[in-house]
């Protein structure tokens, strides 16, 4: 397969894969994010990864509470 | 005295420089600093996560100032990186344009929806945290300047030691 075709067409994207792309984009936000503060480079692997759950768990909670308002005025 | 004000007029200079080179290559002003495995890291969290948002949603859907609006002034931050992204996405925008030929929408090469609208969100994510990264290459040129600077220059304090030692 020529590599380049890779990024001239999309990639069908359905169902949980909506929803599991998010998790690539927080972690490389975490890990620029923690790469910048913390002053010991041996602490970034843990750092980011509790700043990429802490994330995850909070835009899903953000998710379910928006649902749960749209269910209740509906 | 002459030393010290070398040192503060470096200092813009150097930061100036690593801003530059930040926005060239992700991670290169950390380099040039000394900060290397930092470079590392930044270098391949930027570059990854622009080339993923381009491969979810192909070149010319992801990097367009045409449909994305000030988007493309987020992804620019990756540097010439994103250029040539924008380059080949006009490329290609020609290529459809001639395949479709006159009256017809060039739709080939467009993404359908949500792939179009998480890869504009990828690259211009990555263009985001790069500005964080000049940013930070900034203030770690300036603070290490500042430290310098505080130590004084390394000459007069050798001359200091000597004077009193003797």
């Amino acid at each position: 397969m020529n590599l380049l075709a890779l990024f001239e067409n999309d990639i069908p994207i359905r169902g949980f894969m909506r929803l599991g792309l998010l998790a690539p984009l927080a972690l490389s936000i975490a890990v620029t994010y923690k790469t910048i503060h913390c002053e010991r480079l041996r602490d970034i692997p843990v750092a980011s990864l509790t700043l990429c759950f802490s994330i995850l768990a909070g835009m899903m909670s953000i998710g379910v509470g928006l649902l749960l308002v749209f269910k209740l005025l509906a | 005295m002459g030393a010290k004000t070398q040192s503060s007029s470096d200092s813009p200079a150097r930061a100036a420089i690593a801003a530059m080179l930040a926005w060239v290559l992700p991670g290169l002003g950390h380099w040039y600093l000394g900060h290397r495995q930092r470079a590392i890291i930044f270098f391949v969290t930027m570059s990854v996560t622009f080339w993923a948002g381009v491969a979810i949603g192909g070149v010319r859907s992801t990097i367009t100032p045409r449909d994305n609006g000030p988007w493309i002034a987020a992804q620019l931050c990756v540097g010439p990186q994103s250029l040539l992204a924008l380059y080949w996405s006009e490329r290609l925008a020609e290529r459809a344009i001639r395949e479709a030929g006159p009256g017809q929408k060039p739709t080939k090469y467009k993404a359908s929806w949500p792939a179009s609208n998480i890869s504009v969100v990828y690259a211009g994510v990555a263009g985001l945290l790069n500005l964080l990264v000049i940013i930070d290459a900034l203030a770690r040129a300036d603070a290490s300047s500042g430290r310098e600077q505080a130590r004084g220059p390394p000459r007069e304090a050798a001359d200091r030691r000597a004077g009193q030692s003797a």
